[in-house]
């Protein structure tokens, strides 16, 4: 297995082609009382390079969307259709050995939680190197402890933190190390989820620097899974919007940010409080749709203040309005409303 | 201009906790320093209590609340201190110093449906004297909370979404007529567009209710859309103190400088700010000066040496760093005489 | 005012909905069943059966059963006999129940003084706490098989409720620390929190709070338990240590192992005490697997 590491020393080649594409992708978790429609249809592609944020609540489906890009959807979850291509492979139509050597090396993921998903037990720098080594590299100790050094200083870690355990280190420095991992092969496409979940503000500012820094350095892609919309206006290029398991706005983090299309985004922009001005706050009226039986037509038509007739039965199509800006919404379908 | 003379309803004077663990060889941490602060009688007030992990808020709510005991000091309900409490004072107590917890999951016992934890209390303090009368006041509650009845009520916690549960248990606290709610980080495990609903009850328990809250929380956003007056708090120690306005827009400890500065604004033409301190301590910590030196850009000699005082900045602003030596050293302990009163914040914003 | 209290929560709705999940649970059905079969055989039977079968000289000795087509088989024992012409069926028939009932009374006590045990410490904390833990501690690390055999090999004469008690002494530890954790935990849980800032005293909190959760554990610490205690008393009347005036399966493995069934091939006398045993466990280990299903997920079960 060739290291990876020669393929982003230079500008990628053709800027233009996307380095992930999702196409309808749909992901049902089939439970006693029904099939739950978690990813139901949701169509998007990544620059190489760029920072996408995939933002929804509890129910959206973002994580089973990000569970789905790397192939780690288990039961009672299966991909029913849609194919992911990372570097125009579809790595949902790979055998489990093909996509294991993808892992890491072309697509990483930086999980949740980091807390739980490192090893107790095992020192960090050899679960930096354990990584390295179950992708076919050799090298020795020396060399491994240089580049775990190396990759320690990427994200800001004291080179002393490399012998530590896990619990000797604090929750930054944890998710830190997750994400040392995750760059370790230079992939082409990082996937954090909701990695700041459990930290504190100030903590949480300097690892979501730390990613943006280590992810132009080695040039990949990156999707920032989560709902905290103010850490997506600080690190995103481009936004997109989930809701019951579909993707109803995609388009650049100002436009976005300033004039939101789709009427849960709106209503989602006007709910987040800010520190500039004191007012009075916006709920969403109304619970998240089931998945089992998605409400017919737009599934956010039980909520939206703007729905009329055509709502209620036809679900509407993810068009594009603009480059970079689709919207899947009967009120942006081109005609008057 | 300051609010009427009446006595506190909750006064903590100078309390502190310090936890002791082991059997045999005892390891002190001290989670919460000498501090003190009243809730006023009137008018109702809402206080944000802020800080990040370890820096003592929870133990302050649980003091307050009467959960655990100061190693130091003595927290007063109505004038009366709480070790000095006899039943029916302490049942008061209870009653009317509420809480709600962060975890809206956790505050159920999954081995019964909701009703169980509304129609408990209902029961306990004798509220109400049959099934119907209960039943009605919760309906009530719930409907003025703006939850149907229909959809909550006969449920188990689990088929519930957390935003229902975490309102289910303000109406909880909100039956019981109290006049203190304490609650803790109440939002921060609810989705961001329910945040709303939550905090928009809380004041409107304020304003309708007469109720003061106690909102503790690390998340200054929050905290800035509903409080009149802001504590922070940083490693056991109260940082600043004042009118929330002033602290959040303007603030003066590098403590709360850097916190401020952390967080991410909803909105791309706003980046944040310049670093302003280290994230983490870049020499070790001395147990003689300032707690926050260690991390403080603008750290003097004398920083090292011994623990600042409050400084009083303003009439209403404490700061707690040297930086600000130029002022007086606040003469009261009590940091809410640091607080702009309740009325006069509404009729700011 | 206890009384109330404990009426209040027996009949508290979630009991009916336990219920219904307690009897939907294969696992637990199915072996709750077995075990309860087994008990019960021998009760039925002796209906039918004369209890003087499972005597010496039933029958003539070393015959196999009456089903075979064998020259020397003995008509009328289904499972034939053994060296003593004792009725092998009527034996085991007889000897199950006494079995299980061994391990039910042993299981009970020891769950019993360990839940006791346990939740004091566990709750009110303290000396007493520490006390408890290192009596746990303790009695955990001593091999329980050799301190029975050494105080059973002591007594004179011995009866099965005498063993059950002998048992039961060193069956609670293990229900004890499961307790114990539990309580500790659910000490510091909001609920318990919020119980107690609704103005619920101790007692009270104490048998509506925290007992319905803990019922599973309990459950499954009386399964272990019973499980452990037949496995004990099994083996000390293999041993010839037990009491050895009426039948149970372990005197039946002893007797057989002493005139050499398996050597002479008369396996109609060691299989059949065998799949009894088999199977008893089997059902002891499904109740517990199906209580475990139990325990947990009320909480996986989500929306």
């Amino acid at each position: 297995m060739t290291t990876r590491t020669e393929q982003h020393s230079s500008p990628p080649a053709s800027a233009g082609a996307a380095v992930l594409e999702v196409e309808d992708l749909r992901v049902h978790y089939f439970t006693r009382r029904g099939a739950a429609r978690a990813v139901d249809g949701v169509s998007f592609s990544l620059k190489p390079g760029e920072r996408l944020a995939l933002v929804g609540e509890s129910g959206s489906g973002k994580t089973t969307t990000g569970l789905a890009l790397i192939g780690q959807i288990k039961p009672p979850g299966k991909v029913v259709s849609g194919r992911v291509l990372i570097e125009g492979e579809d790595i949902l139509a790979m055998s489990d050995e093909e996509r294991r050597t993808r892992l890491l090396s072309t697509v990483a993921m930086v999980p949740q939680g980091a807390m739980n998903s490192l090893n107790p037990v095992i020192r960090v720098r050899d679960q930096v190197l354990d990584g390295l080594k179950d992708h076919g590299e050799k090298f020795s100790r020396e060399e491994g402890a240089a580049r775990v050094s190396d990759l320690f200083r990427q994200v800001g870690l004291p080179p002393a933190a490399a012998s530590a355990y896990p619990h000797e280190l604090s929750g930054g420095m944890k998710q830190r190390v997750t994400i040392a991992i995750a760059i370790s092969m230079n992939p082409s496409v990082i996937i954090a989820d909701e990695p700041t979940s459990a930290l504190d503000v100030v903590v949480q500012r300097q690892v979501v620097t730390t990613l943006k820094a280590v992810q132009e350095r080695i040039g990949a892609a990156a999707i920032l899974i989560g709902h905290d919309m103010g850490l997506m206006a600080q690190f995103a290029d481009r936004v997109a919007i989930m809701y019951g398991g579909r993707l109803v706005e995609v388009g650049l983090v100002r436009d976005i940010f300033h004039e939101p299309l789709h009427p849960y985004t709106r209503l989602l922009i006007s709910s987040l409080p800010n520190t500039l001005k004191k007012r009075r706050l916006e709920a969403i009226p109304g619970l998240p749709p089931s998945l089992i039986n998605p409400p017919p037509g737009c599934v956010f038509h039980p909520r939206c203040p703007r729905v009329f007739d055509r709502c209620r039965g036809e679900e509407p199509a993810s068009l594009s309005l603009a480059r970079d800006r689709r919207v899947a919404c009967h009120l942006h379908d081109g005609t008057q409303h | 201009m300051t609010g009427p003379q009446a006595a506190p309803l909750l006064e903590a004077r100078a309390i502190s906790k310090t936890f002791v663990s082991g059997t045999l060889v005892k390891r002190r941490s001290v989670a919460l320093e000498r501090t003190s602060f009243t809730v006023a009688e009137s008018p109702p007030s809402i206080t944000a209590i802020a800080g990040e992990s370890g820096s003592g808020k929870t133990t302050l709510a649980r003091l307050l609340l009467g959960l655990i005991e100061p190693t130091e000091g003595t927290i007063l309900y109505k004038g009366r201190s709480l070790a000095n409490m006899n039943k029916v004072e302490r049942r008061l107590f209870r009653r009317e110093v509420q809480t709600i917890f962060q975890d809206p999951f956790e505050s159920y016992n999954p081995f019964y449906k909701v009703d169980h934890v509304l129609t408990t209390p209902l029961s306990e303090y004798g509220l109400a004297s049959n099934a119907d009368e209960k039943r009605e006041i919760v309906v009530r509650t719930l409907e003025e909370l703006g939850l149907r009845a229909e959809e909550t009520l006969g449920r188990y916690p689990h088929q519930l979404s957390g935003g229902q549960r975490q309102r289910v248990m303000v109406a909880r606290a909100l039956m019981l007529r109290p006049r203190v709610i304490v609650a803790d980080e109440p939002v921060s495990m609810i989705d961001a567009s329910l945040r709303a609903t939550i905090l928009e009850t809380l004041r409107l328990l304020n304003r309708r209710h007469g109720i003061s809250i106690l909102y503790i929380t690390h998340d200054l956003t929050t905290a800035y859309q509903i409080a009149d007056n802001i504590l922070v708090l940083y490693r056991g120690r109260v940082a600043e103190a004042g009118d929330i306005d002033r602290v959040i827009n303007q603030p003066e400890h590098p403590y709360t400088k850097l916190l401020v500065g952390s967080i991410p604004q909803p909105d791309p033409d706003l980046p944040w700010g310049a670093a302003t301190s280290a994230v983490t301590a870049s020499q070790r910590a001395t147990d003689t000066g300032c707690n926050f030196a260690d991390r403080c850009s603008v750290a003097m000699d004398v920083c090292l040496e011994s623990p600042p005082p409050l400084f009083r900045t303003n009439q209403h602003r404490a700061t707690r760093c040297f930086v600000y030596r130029g002022s007086p050293v606040m003469e009261s302990d009590d940091l809410s005489s640091a607080f702009v009163p309740s009325g006069d914040a509404a009729t700011r914003s | 005012m206890a009384l109330k209290v404990v009426r209040r929560a027996l009949s508290a709705q979630s009991w009916a909905s336990a219920w219904h999940f307690v009897r939907t649970n294969k696992m637990l059905v199915t072996g709750l069943g077995i075990v309860f079969v087994l008990a019960v055989s021998g009760h039925v039977a002796s209906i039918f059966v004369d209890a003087e079968r499972a005597d010496v000289g039933a029958g003539a000795p070393a015959r196999p059963p009456s089903w075979l087509p064998a020259a020397k088989n003995h008509p009328g024992f289904a499972l034939g006999t053994d060296q003593q012409g004792r009725d092998v069926f009527a034996d085991l028939l007889l000897g199950t129940p006494a079995t299980i009932r061994i391990g039910l009374i042993a299981g009970l006590l020891g769950v019993l003084a360990g839940t006791l045990l346990g939740f004091t410490g566990g709750y009110f904390g303290g000396l007493w706490d520490t006390f408890v833990t290192l009596a746990t501690d303790v009695f955990m690390t001593i091999p329980a098989l050799m301190i029975l055999i050494v105080i059973v090999s002591m007594v004179q004469v011995l009866s099965t409720e005498a063993l059950g008690l002998i048992i039961a002494s060193l069956a609670w530890p293990a229900p004890a620390r499961m307790i114990r954790s539990q309580v500790l935990t659910m000490r510091e849980r909001a609920y318990v929190q919020i119980a107690r800032l609704n103005g619920v005293r101790d007692f009270k909190i104490i048998v509506m709070e925290m007992v319905p959760n803990l019922l599973p554990f309990l459950a499954a610490g009386l399964v272990g338990a019973t499980a452990a205690a037949v496995l004990a008393s099994i083996g000390l009347s293999a041993l010839g240590l037990g009491p050895q005036n009426e039948p149970s399966l372990g005197l039946t493995i002893y007797w057989s192992l002493f005139y050499g069934a398996l050597i002479r091939g008369m396996w109609w006398w060691w299989g059949p005490p065998m799949l009894i045993i088999v199977l008893l466990f089997i059902g002891l280990f499904l109740a517990a697997a199906g209580l475990d299903q139990i325990a947990n997920p009320r909480l996986r079960k989500s929306a």
